[in-house]
C-alpha cells in the first residue's frame, strides 16, 4: 500500500517536473497565449492568431463565465470571435461561419455583431443567406435589417437588382440603404452590347461591330485590312489575274469573317468587364463601409 | 490540353514570390540559378489525333524555318500560332480559324497595347482562355 | 495522511520548478526554444515563437535577434517580402554599428535571393561607400574602425557582382584584397578564382553581334548555334539576292518591297537571335558556377 503511494506520488512528480521545467509559462499559460493570440490578430498574421486559438481551445477548456483581465468579454467568446474572424481574413469561410455560428444560441455580449460577420461570411462565400429562428424570435438584437441589407447585397452581386425601393424600407440604416440604392441605379444603368448586334453591324461595315464594342483602333485597322484586300481582289479580277484576285479574296473573306465573329466575340467581353467593373465596385465600396458592421475593438 | 493549362498556371504560381502566409508553411529550396528564358519555340511533337497530324508538322516547319530566325514580331503571349494550336485544341477548327484571323486583325493594330496585361517577359497577355464563353 | 503528504511533497517539488524557471527568465527560455525550432529548420513555428518573444519582450533585450531570426525563417520559407520587413525592423532595432551591418547583410542576401538587382545595388554601393576606404582614407563610424571588416565588405561584393552576372566588375572588386586573417580572406581568394574561370569560359555578347552584323548567322556559328546560324545565313543571302536582282532588273518597287519587308525582317531577327543566344550562354555558364556556389562552397553565402 505505502510502495503504491510513494510509486504513484513520483509519477505525478516527474510530470509536474517535466511541466514546469521543460515546458515554458509564457507558450502555455491561457492568460498568456489569449493575449499573443489577440496581437498576432491585431498585426494581421491571421493564421497564426488562428493556430493560438485553437491551442488555447484545447489547453484551457470552455468555461461560459471566465473572464480574462483586460478584456470585456468572456473568454471563450473573444476566442471564438478571433477565430472567426480570423478564418475570415483567410478566406476559410467553413471555419469562419462555423466559430460564429456558436453565438447565434447564446446570450454573449458579442452576440449581435458575431451574428452580423456571420452573414457577412456567407455573403463572401456565396452561400444562399437563410434566416436562422434566432433572428426572427429576438427583436432585441435588430438583426433583420441588417439581413434584409445583405439579402439585397447578394442579389446586387449575382446582377438582380429589382423593385429595390419596397425591400429597402427594411433595411432602417439610412447609409446601407444609400449604399444599396446606388449600387442599384449602376447596375440597371449598365450598358450592356449585343453580340449579333455587333456581329450585324461588321457584316455591313468591316470594323463596325469593333467600335460598337469600344474597340475603335481594332475596328478601324480591320476595315482598313478588309477593304484593302477586297479592292486587291477586285483590282486583280478587273485587270484578269484570276489567281492573283482569288489569293487577294480569299484573304479578304479571312479577315472579313474572323472581324464578324471576332466583333460578337468583344461584346461578350465588354459585357464582361462591366460586371467585373461592377462587382469590384462593389466591393470596394463594402470595405470602406467596413461591410455596415460596427468594428469590435479588440486592438487597441 | 487542359493538363498543360493547368502546368502553366501552377509553374507561374511558383515564380511569383509568396507574399502571405495562408497555411503552414514549410522549408522553400532556394536557387541560386539565373533563370533562362530563350524565345525559341521547341518542336511540338505530341501528336494525339488526326489533326495533329495535319496542322503541328506544318506548324513545326513554319516554327523551325521562319518564326524562329525571323526576330520577335509578336507582342503577344502566346504567339499567335500558339494561339491558334490553342483555338484548335479547345474548339473546333473553323472557329479556331476565325479566332486567328481576329488575333492577326488585334496583332497588326499597335494603338490597343494599353488594352491587355503585361506578362513577366513585357508580353501582352492574350490567352485562348479569354475567348471562350460557356 | 499519506496522502495529504504526498500533495505537499507535490507542492513544494511544484514550488521548486516555478522559482527555477522563473529565475531563468521566460522570455529567455522561449528565445532558447525559438532558436532550437529554427536550428532544426521548423521556421514556420520558430516564427510564432520569435512573434511571441518579441510580444514579451518588453525591454527590447531580444528584439534584434528576433526580428533577424524571423527574416532568416521567412528567407527560407520564400516568404521574401515578410522577410525584407523584418529585417527592416532589425535595423530599427540595432543597438550598435556592427547590428546594423548585420541587418544590412541580410538584406542583401535576400535581394540576392529575390534576384531584385536594383535594390541589391542601392545597397551595396551604400555598404561601400561607408565601409571601403575612398583615396586610402578610412571611414568611421560613431569613432569606430571598420578597417577589420574591408575584406568581408569586399567579399560580398565580389558575391553579389558574380551571382548577378558581372564577372568584370566582381573581379575587380576582389583584386583589392587584403591579405589579412579574417575568415573571409581565403572564401574571397576562391571567389576571385571562379570569377576568372567565368570570365574564360564565357564569350563575348559584343563580338558575336559584331559577326552578325558583318555576316548573317556568323555569330551564331560563334555561339555554336549551328542550325539557327544556317537558316539566318540562308534566307539574308536569299532576299539580298531577290531584291539586288530586282533592282537590277529595274523592278525598283519589287526591290524595295522585299528588302524592307522580307530582309530587313531575317536580318533584325539574326542580331536579335545573336544578342539572345549570347546571353543564354553566359548564363549557363554561370550557372554552373553559381550551383558549385549554393551546394559545394564552404564560405558565407545567401
Amino acid at each position: 500500500m505505502n510502495s503504491k503511494i510513494i510509486l504513484k506520488a513520483s509519477f505525478f512528480l516527474f510530470i509536474v517536473w517535466n511541466a514546469v521545467s521543460a515546458q515554458n509559462l509564457l507558450r502555455d499559460e491561457p492568460q498568456n497565449i489569449y493575449e499573443f493570440a489577440k496581437h498576432l490578430y491585431c498585426e494581421g498574421d491571421y493564421l497564426r492568431a488562428s493556430l493560438e486559438s485553437l491551442r488555447l481551445k484545447e489547453i484551457a477548456p470552455p468555461r461560459d463565465s471566465y473572464f480574462v483581465a483586460g478584456s470585456n468579454f468572456p473568454f471563450e467568446d473573444s476566442v471564438n470571435f478571433i477565430l472567426g474572424k480570423s478564418y475570415q481574413n483567410l478566406s476559410d469561410y467553413e471555419n469562419s461561419t462555423n466559430y460564429f455560428s456558436k453565438f447565434l444560441n447564446s446570450n454573449s455580449p458579442l452576440k449581435e455583431v458575431a451574428a452580423k460577420e456571420y452573414i457577412k461570411t456567407k455573403f463572401l462565400q456565396g452561400d444562399e443567406l437563410y434566416l436562422d429562428k434566432n433572428f426572427l424570435t429576438d427583436e432585441g438584437y435588430h438583426l433583420l435589417p441588417f439581413y434584409y441589407a445583405y439579402k439585397l447585397l447578394s442579389e446586387l452581386k449575382s446582377f438582380n437588382c429589382v423593385d429595390p425601393i419596397e425591400k429597402l424600407k427594411k433595411v432602417e440604416d439610412p447609409s446601407a440603404q444609400l449604399f444599396i440604392a446606388e449600387n442599384c441605379a449602376k447596375l440597371n444603368s449598365l450598358e450592356y452590347k449585343s453580340p449579333l448586334t455587333a456581329g450585324i453591324f461588321s457584316a455591313i461595315i468591316p470594323g463596325s461591330g469593333k467600335i460598337y464594342t469600344h474597340n475603335y483602333s481594332d475596328g478601324i485597322i480591320s476595315f482598313i485590312l478588309t477593304t484593302l484586300f477586297g479592292y486587291l481582289a477586285y483590282d486583280n479580277f478587273k485587270a484578269e489575274h484570276n489567281f492573283r484576285g482569288g489569293l487577294f479574296a480569299a484573304v479578304g473573306s479571312f479577315f472579313y469573317a474572323g472581324n464578324i465573329y471576332g466583333s460578337a466575340i468583344s461584346a461578350k467581353i465588354f459585357n464582361k468587364d462591366m460586371k467585373e467593373k461592377f462587382i469590384s465596385g462593389l466591393f470596394d465600396g463594402l470595405r470602406k463601409n467596413n461591410y455596415f458592421i460596427d468594428e469590435v475593438n479588440f486592438c487597441k | 490540353m487542359r493538363v498543360f493549362i493547368i502546368l502553366s498556371l501552377i509553374s507561374f504560381s511558383l515564380i511569383t514570390a509568396q507574399t502571405s502566409e495562408a497555411i503552414r508553411w514549410e522549408k522553400n529550396e532556394l536557387n541560386y540559378e539565373i533563370p533562362v528564358h530563350s524565345s525559341q519555340k521547341e518542336m511540338d511533337l505530341n501528336y494525339k489525333s488526326t489533326k495533329d497530324f495535319v496542322i503541328k508538322p506544318l506548324i513545326n516547319l513554319y516554327w523551325l524555318l521562319i518564326s524562329n530566325v525571323d526576330g520577335d514580331n509578336c507582342p503577344f503571349e502566346p504567339s499567335c500560332s500558339q494561339f491558334f494550336i490553342d483555338a484548335t485544341d479547345q474548339t473546333n477548327f473553323l472557329t479556331a480559324v476565325l479566332l486567328f484571323s481576329d488575333r492577326f486583325q488585334r496583332d497588326s493594330n499597335f494603338l490597343n497595347r494599353l488594352k491587355y496585361k503585361r506578362t513577366k517577359n513585357h508580353k501582352l497577355l492574350d490567352p485562348i482562355q479569354n475567348y471562350l464563353f460557356e | 495522511m499519506k496522502l495529504i503528504f504526498a500533495n505537499s511533497f507535490l507542492f513544494i517539488f511544484y514550488l521548486f520548478g516555478l522559482t527555477q524557471s522563473l529565475e531563468k527568465s521566460l522570455i529567455d527560455a522561449n528565445f532558447q526554444y525559438a532558436v532550437k525550432l529554427f536550428n532544426e529548420e521548423k521556421y514556420f513555428d520558430a516564427v510564432t515563437e520569435f512573434k511571441r518573444t518579441l510580444f514579451f519582450d518588453t525591454e527590447n533585450k531580444f528584439s534584434f535577434e528576433s526580428n533577424i531570426y524571423i527574416g532568416l525563417s521567412y528567407k527560407h520559407g520564400g516568404f521574401f517580402d515578410l522577410a525584407e520587413k523584418f529585417f527592416n525592423d532589425a535595423f530599427r532595432c540595432a543597438k550598435n554599428s556592427d547590428d546594423i551591418l548585420l541587418a544590412k547583410l541580410e538584406l542583401l542576401k535576400l535581394f540576392l535571393l529575390s534576384r531584385n538587382e536594383p535594390k541589391a545595388q542601392t545597397l551595396l554601393f551604400e555598404l561601400t561607400s561607408r565601409y571601403v576606404p575612398i583615396n586610402k582614407q578610412l571611414h568611421f563610424e560613431s569613432g569606430k574602425d571598420f578597417s577589420y571588416r574591408f575584406n568581408e565588405i569586399i567579399y560580398w561584393n565580389g558575391f553579389s557582382q558574380l551571382y548577378f552576372n558581372h564577372p568584370q566588375i566582381a573581379n575587380s572588386f576582389l583584386r583589392q584584397l587584403r591579405n589579412t586573417t579574417d575568415s573571409y580572406y581565403p572564401f574571397a581568394k576562391e571567389l576571385l578564382s571562379i570569377t576568372d574561370s567565368v570570365i574564360a569560359s564565357q564569350k563575348s555578347e559584343r563580338t558575336a553581334l559584331i559577326l552578325s552584323y558583318i555576316l548573317p548567322g556568323a555569330g551564331q556559328f560563334y555561339l555554336g548555334e549551328y542550325i539557327s546560324g544556317l537558316i539566318s545565313f540562308i534566307w539574308n543571302s536569299l532576299w539580298l539576292y531577290l531584291s539586288i536582282d530586282a533592282f537590277t532588273n529595274k523592278r525598283e518597287f519589287d526591290g524595295i518591297m522585299i528588302l524592307s519587308l522580307l530582309w530587313f525582317r531575317f536580318y533584325s531577327g539574326n542580331i536579335q537571335n545573336t544578342s539572345e543566344f549570347a546571353q543564354n550562354f553566359n548564363s549557363k555558364v554561370l550557372n554552373k558556377w553559381l550551383n558549385y556556389l549554393q551546394n559545394d562552397f564552404k564560405g558565407s553565402k545567401p
